[in-house]
């Protein structure tokens, strides 16, 4: 027996290889594919440089508490610039310029600039896609989990089950700007409200039995609630297939154990199924929230607004206030960013709240991003049956 | 399924030993009662889908009779004769300048070296000065009142007044003293920072020797006393003698240029007349349209107002409105007395620019590269012109003001229209063409780059990728998808479409087709990103294509002695084509349906791209369909024909997606029955 | 060298089997020597096992599921290289005197002397003529002559040219159960190897279909040596001249399969073939 490392001598070795240029073709092969996939990952890469390398000096300051706190506690305000007579150049929000002026009104001031949207911070478009966010994924998720358990737990084959799917697939490849049309027509122009008599501006009005009121095929207008739905319709297809999946995870053994000990159908599937589809509802609702906050075509006409000095819920009055609060536009995140990148005239002083904006924006998608791709995998080690 | 069954055998009377508990209502159970929620749910997918269709049509359907009736009233204004002329005259200026563009390139080039080094300068010296701006305004100011003072003095007669002076004349010498010098530290400081060289715009590379020359003479531009470097003086004279040595040398092909331009003259002025006359008719035409409406809102006004007298105006004011419909004969009657003039001035006006043409030089003698060019794709222009002018010469002796307007003309304007115009005075166009080809080109090269990498991406993981390395790329790419589009669309608009561009102007690349791009904002930018956006889609959808090839098929082809290779390109390639197709298909959709990178990153220029750049269209700005109604919509007044136009938009994106999907899903199934 | 290139250039019938390389029957042209076998690399699957495979005979190996002899036959044509993990933890084995865990060993030359023909069967979803063909075509060769005789002849050898020959150009997909396992075999005799592995063939088949591919199995004894794996004794006293008993990752005992089914030398044989466990 001689040991395994001498080599068989090569000439009478009937498996020598043939194919040395065969062996390198398919090496260099192997490496370009391998160069390809991490050129488009350094893609990924440089962008991300780029924007927290500008983006993080706006955010973090050197002295305590080492955050522009500014920055998340106000909202975007026209930035003046300004030289007093000794030459020395100032900066100030636009509210706390007209201020100082009042205050100080001996301060000769020889030159002044405005920069729109480049001062204060980003608190009201965080507010408001937060808002927009959550009305949309507790609508997508509530409608989407009911979908799906028709879809996994109750139905058939047939011509309704082919439908739905069929709308399901095709939904989902309808482009976002198509949304925004569609939520701006039906939302914000179409739905009924409760106004007075002297609000109503459509012929599609009747009156309520024993009031003054209307109700009124008017639409809701530009409003946080049009957005949020519009954005839900648009997540639908994501949240009803990823909790199909989850559904379909569970092994068929549960049900059948639940319904022989004489349980309901409903009874099962509350029981014995939803508590473990809990997990992969749950990593769809993080994904239906990373896709949403990102979003900007569908809110465009239907929820966003650039400018607005308060936040949702200052100064609401009396009356119906959960309607004024939802009936209200709101700024938003994305469309903030196109409006400082694309909207206004571009200066030295507007870089900060860009990258400041689009580097506070891109690390809270990538936090969800990461969380979901981290359930995903907790779970799925986890959760074995 | 218990349930189910129980249903459809329902006992009548005797419920046997295991009845149906629970409350019924109408014969459904609880039980029935989630069913149908659930189900109800479901259904809800459907509706929406409906309801979109519904509510596009809705605002869509009403385009075309609007659009139409705007193209009659078109008509009747003699508007549409008046830009039969209109045309000819356009092409005739776009071969005017083509030629013109042609003769300035020998003159310019003639001195291109001169030209570049005295831009460099002029660059350099305005970033110093940009630098240096608020010390340069001091050592100014100081040394303007250094220059005005004295004379001052010498005129004031009040000795308070004269001491004050010259104090502030002292105050500003000894400034000047003390800030001359800082001055020029501070521009030199400037001048040694590398950044400052970065030239914009010019691809000169400046040698050691010109940057001397080019540092003395910022040097020597000190604030308000500037003065020239010879070296400059010289290369400025040098230039204006090479250019004035070009211009006589080519001083006939100048006069033929001007006489191939003035040929138009009588026909331009003929059009600008009728435009006058037809511009004032379309007012008549539409105060008539929209006669009754008015007299309509006044009657409605006055029966609401309590105001006795502000009623009485108001009926007064509906009494005034015309009603009367307009004499459209006399009104064109302008027009049609045009007709003898423009048939007697048209052959003069074609026989001169035909002389003019064959009077040109030779493409081949001219000495630049860019002047040959445009003099060669100018036979492009005259053979448009020629086209043109037929055109309009054959049909202006027709044309009536009367001839009813055909609806399925005015259909094909909008899908083939090539003109995109609105907030005219003039008319409005809505042609889809210049934003469909924006969109389809723009997609095409965002489909072409991305997926020979994502599909590249997709083997390497499925097929060769050790497995660690898998669970770093997949989840990597799951990142790439979450980046939202206006965060791509913002590096688009800041980093990458400046960077395209200077890469473009590097001299070693300009045989690239397109290079050196004079726009930032393209749409071989806009394509760049929305391919590196498509990757994590195509990916996924090709990666689940080849993870659905059996695994005894390629264990069969490894055990018949075939190499890794041989077995990716024989066996598991051909097996998942399908499914590969379907996601670029896919992916393709995901592209053409994106919006807010092409809005920021496309350039927005409403325009049909100029195919005969050949590859290089790739480079010229354009706007899209998804664009326009981003842009547009938040502008407009709702129930427009404007409004209406960019719903239709909307329409046909709808429709196209739902295209690319059926015929995807069609192919993955096909793909899923077969395994 | 030079001969193994001819073997996969040539028609099968103008080339050489009978000739220099090939041993006359009997001789061992599989030497498994002390080989343990671990797919993560610690917990051994086989254990020690040592045989000798001759030359144009049928062997055949038997023991309940789990006993390693699926493993083994992978290991002879080193599928199993394509899990990561898994490795020969001890002893070699040697085909045509050649360690084929040699670094100078080449997978794919290996691979194209030892074929398999796999549990289920799994023709590529292409034309009959395209399965069989492709073998050849991977190797290089372009030649519609050559390829149409080696199509002809493999197909014959396989037993299914008559029932194919008027659809070649049909997918594979589309035949039944039984044809397309002898479809399988067929594209592995295309190539030529000199040793066929058979990886339980019959077990997703029908009776008929069964005896057909025993009978097929039997013929190619003349040309080629052959490993089955099966789960049915009586298959293996029906084709096969020696069998190898395995039990729980050790081969128990390897002999003439007559003596081994009448007469076990080992008790857990004779517990096994009598039906007592398994």
């Amino acid at each position: 027996m001689h040991d395994l490392n001498t080599k068989t001598a090569p000439l009478n070795n009937p498996f020598a290889t043939t194919r040395h240029k065969a062996k390198r073709t398919e090496f260099l092969f192997a490496q370009g594919l391998r160069l390809s996939t991490y050129f488009v990952l350094a893609c990924a890469f440089y962008i991300f440089g780029d924007i927290c390398i500008k983006g993080a000096p706006v955010v973090f300051q050197a002295d305590f508490p080492f955050i522009n706190t500014d920055f998340f506690t106000k909202s975007p305000e026209t930035l003046v610039v300004y030289e007093t007579v000794d030459g020395e150049q100032h900066q100030l929000g636009f509210k706390e310029f007209t201020a100082f002026k009042e205050a100080n009104p001996e301060v000769q001031i020889v030159k002044e600039h405005t920069h729109s949207y480049s001062a204060g911070g980003i608190l009201g478009p965080l507010v408001g896609t937060a808002l927009l966010t959550l009305i949309c994924i507790v609508v997508a998720l509530f409608v989407g989990l009911a979908a799906a358990v028709y879809l996994n737990e109750y139905s058939g084959k047939g011509r309704f089950m082919d439908t739905v799917r069929l709308a399901i697939l095709n939904l989902a490849g309808v482009p976002s700007i198509v949304f925004g049309l569609f939520g701006l027509g039906l939302f914000c122009l179409f739905f009924p409200v409760i106004v007075s008599e002297d609000q109503v501006r459509t012929k599609l009005a009747f009156q309520l039995f024993g009031s003054n009121e209307y109700l009124a095929f008017q639409g809701w207008g530009t409003s946080m609630l049009a957005g949020g739905l519009t954005l839900a319709v648009m997540i639908l297809p994501v949240i009803i297939t990823a909790c199909e999946e989850s559904l379909k995870a569970i092994p068929q053994g549960f049900r059948e154990a639940s319904l022989a000990l004489g349980a309901t159908k409903w009874q099962s599937i509350r029981t014995a199924v939803l508590p473990y589809a809990f997990p992969g509802m749950l990593t769809a609702s993080i994904l239906g929230i990373t896709r949403v906050a990102g979003e900007t075509a569908p809110i465009m006409f239907t929820a966003a607004l650039a400018h607005k000095d308060k936040l949702p819920w200052q100064d609401l009055g009396g009356g119906n206030v959960i309607f004024k609060f939802l009936s209200q536009s709101v700024q938003a995140m994305p469309y903030h960013i196109y409006t400082v990148a694309a909207r206004i005239p571009q200066s030295e002083y507007t870089k900060p709240m860009q990258y400041g904006s689009v580097f506070v924006f891109m690390v809270l998608v990538m936090i969800l991003a990461a969380l979901s791709v981290y359930l995903r995998i907790h779970y799925r080690s986890k959760l074995k049956w | 399924m218990s349930d189910s069954a129980a249903k459809t055998e329902r006992p009548k009377r005797d419920r046997g030993p295991f009845p149906r508990k629970g409350f019924q209502i109408l014969g459904l159970g609880l039980q029935d009662f989630i069913r149908y929620f659930f189900g109800g749910n479901a259904g809800l997918a459907i509706v929406v889908l409906i309801f979109i269709c519904l509510f596009l049509a809705k605002e869509a359907i009403f385009f075309f009779p609007q659009h139409h009736h705007e193209y009659r009233i078109y008509r009747q204004a003699g508007q549409e004769y008046v830009d039969l002329i209109g045309k000819e005259i356009d092409t005739h200026t776009r071969l005017g300048s083509t030629v013109n563009i042609a003769y300035l390139a020998e003159v310019n080039e003639s001195s291109t070296e001169e030209d570049q080094l005295v831009n460099a300068l002029l660059q350099v010296k305005t970033a110093v000065e940009n630098r240096t701006e608020r010390l340069g305004e001091r050592l100014g100011d100081a040394r303007e009142s250094m220059e005005d003072l004295p004379e001052e003095i010498a005129k004031e007669a009040d000795p308070a007044k004269k001491a004050e002076m010259e104090k502030k004349l002292a105050e500003a010498r000894k400034l000047e003293q003390e800030l001359a010098p800082e001055w020029k530290s501070e521009a030199e400081a400037a001048l040694d920072d590398p950044t400052i060289w970065d030239l914009d715009r010019n691809p000169v590379r400046l040698n050691t020797e010109e940057k001397v020359k080019i540092r003395e003479a910022v040097l020597m531009a000190e604030p308000a006393r500037e003065q020239d470097h010879p070296y400059f003086v010289a290369l400025r004279e040098s230039s204006a003698a090479k250019k004035e040595k070009a211009r006589a040398k080519y001083e006939t092909f100048k006069a033929t240029i001007d006489e191939l331009r003035n040929a138009v003259k009588p026909v331009r002025d003929l059009h600008g007349e009728l435009r006058d006359v037809a511009m004032e008719n379309r007012r008549v035409l539409d105060k008539f349209e929209t006669a009754p409406a008015r007299k309509k809102a006044l009657i409605e006004g006055a029966e609401a107002t309590k105001d006795p007298e502000e009623k009485a105006r108001k009926l007064k004011m509906a009494e005034a409105v015309v009603m009367d419909t307009p004499d459209y004969e006399a009104l064109n009657k302008p027009i049609y007395d045009s007709v003898p003039k423009y048939e007697e001035i048209e052959p003069t006006f074609v026989s001169g620019v035909t002389k003019a043409w064959e009077a040109l030089p030779d493409p081949k003698t001219l000495e630049t590269k860019s002047g040959r060019e445009k003099l060669r794709a100018a036979k492009a222009s005259y053979e448009d012109f020629l086209k043109s002018a037929e055109n309009s010469s054959e049909k202006i002796p027709k044309w009536r003001h009367d001839k009813p307007m055909s609806v399925l003309k005015t259909v094909l304007a909008f899908f083939f229209g090539k003109d995109w115009i609105t907030n005219s005075s003039w008319h409005e166009f809505y042609g889809l063409l210049p934003l469909f080809s924006g969109s389809l080109l723009i997609s095409l090269i965002a489909i072409v780059v991305s997926v020979p990498f994502s599909v590249a991406a997709a083997v390497y993981v499925n097929q060769l990728a050790r497995s660690q390395e898998q669970n770093f790329i997949k989840p990597a790419l799951e990142f790439i998808q979450a980046i939202p589009s206006i965060v791509l669309g913002f590096f688009g608009i800041l980093v990458l479409g400046t960077a395209l561009r200077n890469l473009s102007h590097v001299e070693w690349l300009s045989w690239v087709p397109g290079f050196p791009m004079s726009e930032r904002l393209n749409m071989l930018t806009a394509g760049l990103l929305l391919a590196f956006m498509a990757v994590p889609t195509i990916f996924t959808l090709a990666e689940d294509a080849l993870n659905n090839v059996p695994r005894s098929f390629s264990e069969a082809s490894f055990a018949l002695g075939a190499s890794k290779l041989q077995t990716i390109f024989k066996v598991v390639m051909p097996t998942a084509i399908s499914g590969i197709v379907a996601a670029v298909l896919l992916g393709f959709g995901r592209i053409i349906g994106e919006t807010m990178v092409v809005l920021l990153v496309a350039g927005n220029k409403i325009q049909i791209p100029d195919f005969t750049a050949g590859i290089g269209v790739f480079t010229q700005p354009a706007h899209t369909m998804t664009g326009i109604i981003a842009q547009e919509l938040g502008e407009v007044e709702q129930g427009s024909l404007h409004w209406r136009a960019l719903f239709m938009v909307g329409m046909v994106l709808f429709c196209i997606s739902l295209l690319i999907n059926y015929f995807a899903q069609r192919i993955l199934k096909k793909f899923h029955h077969a395994h | 060298m030079s001969d193994t290139k001819m073997d996969t250039q040539l028609p099968k019938s103008e080339k050489k089997p009978e000739s220099q390389a090939v041993e006359p029957t009997g001789d061992i042209v599989i030497d498994v020597d002390d080989v343990s076998f671990a797919y993560d690399g610690k917990k051994e699957v086989i254990r020690n096992v040592s045989m000798g495979i001759r030359c144009n005979e049928v062997t055949a190996f038997i023991g309940p599921s789990g006993c390693g002899k699926t493993t083994l036959l992978r290991c002879l044509n080193r599928m199993n290289d394509l899990i990561p993990t898994a490795a020969i933890t001890n002893g070699e084995i040697r085909i045509l005197d050649t360690n084929i865990y040699d670094p100078a060993v080449d997978v794919i030359e290996l691979r194209k002397h030892v074929g398999m023909v796999f549990q289920k069967y799994n023709p590529f979803p292409k034309s009959i003529y395209e399965n069989v063909a492709y073998g050849l075509r991977i190797q290089g060769v372009r030649n519609k002559a050559t390829l149409d005789q080696a199509v002809e002849e493999s197909l014959i050898a396989a037993g299914l040219w008559s029932e194919v020959k008027d659809r070649l150009d049909a997918s594979g997909l589309g035949l039944s159960g039984g044809q397309q396992q002898r479809l399988c075999i067929a594209r592995t005799i295309a190539v030529q190897p000199k040793i066929i592995l058979m990886d339980e063939p019959c077990s997703a088949l029908d009776p008929i279909s069964t005896t057909k591919i025993e009978d097929l199995i039997t013929q190619l004894k003349t040309h080629f040596t052959i490993v089955i794996v099966t789960h049915n004794m009586q298959q293996a006293t029906r084709v096969s001249d020696k069998t190898a008993f395995f039990y729980l990752g050790e081969l128990i005992e390897i002999d003439e399969t007559t003596k081994v089914f009448s007469n076990p030398s080992k008790k857990q044989t004779e517990d096994y073939i009598s039906g007592r466990f398994g």
